[in-house]
């Protein structure tokens, strides 16, 4: 081995970093830790601030460094993170730069509720959640608008043509999403995805903003999926989105729906253990392992107790054509409260408790939990219970770029 | 570049290349070596290396360093081809382990430099294209900067603060958040 180069002693002075080349600075930002260290350094002077609020560069630093959950949307305005959550600063500052009462979206049916949010994009429809009994005269009526809340724009959707309802006839069973924009994507466009059904087979309704037009792009038979027609009593229940796919309960209880988004192909998992729809802790849901595959988590068995305060974690087996989901671990959640599963996204669960003793909190928290470390993060407090909640990650309005 | 006939099989494993500083000092290096370079990867590809690579943007300081680092980082890449290829044991994963360390603390020590060299092992490494030496000491500038305020950031690295009150103090509103 070659013998050590003998260390350079230097009396010049420190050089300016402003002697790097943009190119150089830039590959330097993108190695900062957080968005608080990013919004230091974007202080310091001009050439800073301008590398670091350049579009490319921000898109660049979000794809390595994910945008942190600052709160959740509901159709009361934000419930942002609070203290001691490590994101409650920048929630706050989120909290005071946007409006989550989209009062700057116009309407002839006030208020928009939101429906979906994904990559800073809020979905709006003039119904709220629990109201999901559209028929397909309703379909072609429909006000959808998506917008972000954060720089104040917004498209209102025009309406799906008759043409296609009269194409697809009798359609049922409607479901609402904005269709993640894959990274070589011009990230101010945006795809919103109309799921629905008839006695022949799925669909997938697609708005694209780019040709401004509505399209029918994906379809599979009722054959084609190896199951017959359910039965008319027995809808497709959305309950999570991880990875590019919409996962939905359907009425056979051993089996999900899944709708990939960036192929944009119905497909069936089967095999799927039977108990995840059990209700009485709410909706399951679906996260991201470590290692990419999906995990499904939901509440299951008992302790010797007789408390039910485990979360059941499967991961589906790497050999994908068995299609059999292996128990990858329990997670204990706190017996002082009663716990409901609220949604998932990126890594995280969604919950909220209850306490046991309801004299010991005025309000109901709503928790994060990391599936990957297990660990349990209080978000918020919020004085009602939400079965579902929409989480907004993202950064404050000085590292961010319009979305729409 | 083996003398023809010889075939020996070692020489040609170890063929030498060499690159000239912009001081013009040369430095004989393997190819396995030199190739860590990407720029310089294109030139033996292109047959451009008879007489010498010169290097004009680069210091005869800098490039010591520079080939130090590639040597004992062509070492790490030849022996993870090893190991990938035919060995999973325990014992040729604690060897793997134990390297991988090494290599750490050779990169630690690498990096205790002043600041001017460190600005100058970045300019080299972004002209040589050579990814983890960039990483390298990319990261280092950056780990620096973690935790610093805008004075401490433009008083460690010899900043002027061209920006005028009135827009210093509408980013410091818009950023306040990271400041709490």
């Amino acid at each position: 081995m070659a013998s050590p180069v003998a260390p350079i002693v230097n009396h010049r002075p420190p050089p300016p970093l402003t002697t790097l080349t943009d190119e150089l600075l830039e590959e330097i930002f993108l190695r900062l830790p957080t968005p608080t260290d990013l919004a230091r350094a974007c202080t310091a002077c001009a050439s800073f601030r301008r590398i670091i609020t350049d579009r490319s560069f921000l898109r660049r630093f979000r794809a390595i460094h994910p945008p942190p959950l600052l709160g959740f949307a509901a159709f009361d305005g934000l419930h942002h993170a609070q203290p001691p959550h490590p994101s409650a600063p920048l929630a706050r500052a989120l909290a005071d730069a946007a409006d989550f009462s989209f009062s700057f979206v116009p309407t002839e049916s006030p208020p928009w509720y939101p429906r979906d949010i994904r990559q800073g994009r809020v979905l709006l429809m003039s119904t709220p959640d629990w109201y999901d009994s559209l028929d397909f005269h309703d379909l072609t009526a429909l006000p959808l608008a998506v917008c972000d809340p954060l720089c104040r724009r917004y498209v209102l959707l025009p309406e799906v043509p008759n043409e296609i309802t009269v194409e697809l006839r009798h359609l049922t069973d409607f479901g609402f999403f904005l269709a993640p924009t894959a990274e070589d994507e011009d990230d101010t466009s945006f795809r919103v995805i109309c799921t629905a059904s008839n006695e022949t087979g799925l669909f997938a309704i697609v708005f694209s903003s780019i040709t401004a037009k509505w399209q029918i792009i994906a379809s599979s038979s009722w054959s084609s999926l190896g199951t017959a027609p359910p039965s008319a009593s027995h809808g497709f229940i959305y309950f999570s989105y991880a990875g590019g796919c919409f996962y939905f309960t359907v009425p056979w209880r051993d089996k999900l729906l899944v709708l990939d988004a960036l192929r944009m192909e119905f497909s069936i998992v089967n095999k799927v253990p039977s108990g995840y729809l059990t209700r009485d802790h709410g909706l399951p849901s679906i996260v991201m392992g470590a290692k990419g595959s999906p995990l499904m988590v939901f509440f299951g068995g008992h302790n010797e107790d007789g408390s039910t305060e485990l979360l059941h974690v499967f991961k589906l087996n790497d050999c994908e054509s068995s299609n059999q989901w292996q128990l990858e671990k329990i997670i204990p959640l706190p017996r002082q409260s009663r716990h409901y599963t609220l949604g998932a996204a990126e890594e995280f669960v969604f919950l909220f408790g209850i306490p046991n003793d309801l004299n010991s909190l005025p309000e109901t928290e709503y928790l994060s939990l990391n599936i990957t470390t297990s660990e349990l993060k209080k978000v918020c407090g919020i004085e009602y219970e939400f079965f579902g909640v929409r989480p907004y990650f993202g950064f404050p309005l000085s590292l961010s770029k319009p979305c729409i | 570049m083996a003398s023809a006939g010889s075939g020996d099989e070692k020489a040609a494993a170890a063929a030498m290349i060499t690159l000239i500083s912009s001081d013009n000092e040369k430095f004989e290096v393997t190819e396995a070596t030199a190739t860590l370079s990407q720029t310089i990867r294109h030139m033996i590809e292109d047959g451009c290396t008879d007489g010498g690579v010169p290097l004009p943007n680069v210091t005869s300081k800098i490039l010591a360093r520079v080939i130090e680092y590639c040597k004992k980082h062509a070492t790490a890449a030849a022996g993870e081809e090893g190991s990938s290829s035919s060995f999973s044991d325990a014992a040729f994963l604690e060897v793997d382990r134990a390297f991988l360390e090494e290599l750490e603390e050779f990169d630690d020590a690498f990096l205790e430099v002043d600041r001017a060299t460190l600005f100058d092992l970045i300019l080299a490494a972004n002209y040589l294209d050579i990814k983890g030496l960039l990483n390298l000491t990319c990261q280092k500038v950056a780990d620096s900067v973690k935790g610093k305020t805008p004075e401490q950031i433009r008083e460690m690295y010899n900043i002027v603060n061209d920006l005028t009150p009135e827009e210093e103090a509408e980013i410091r509103r818009e950023t306040q958040w990271a400041f709490e």
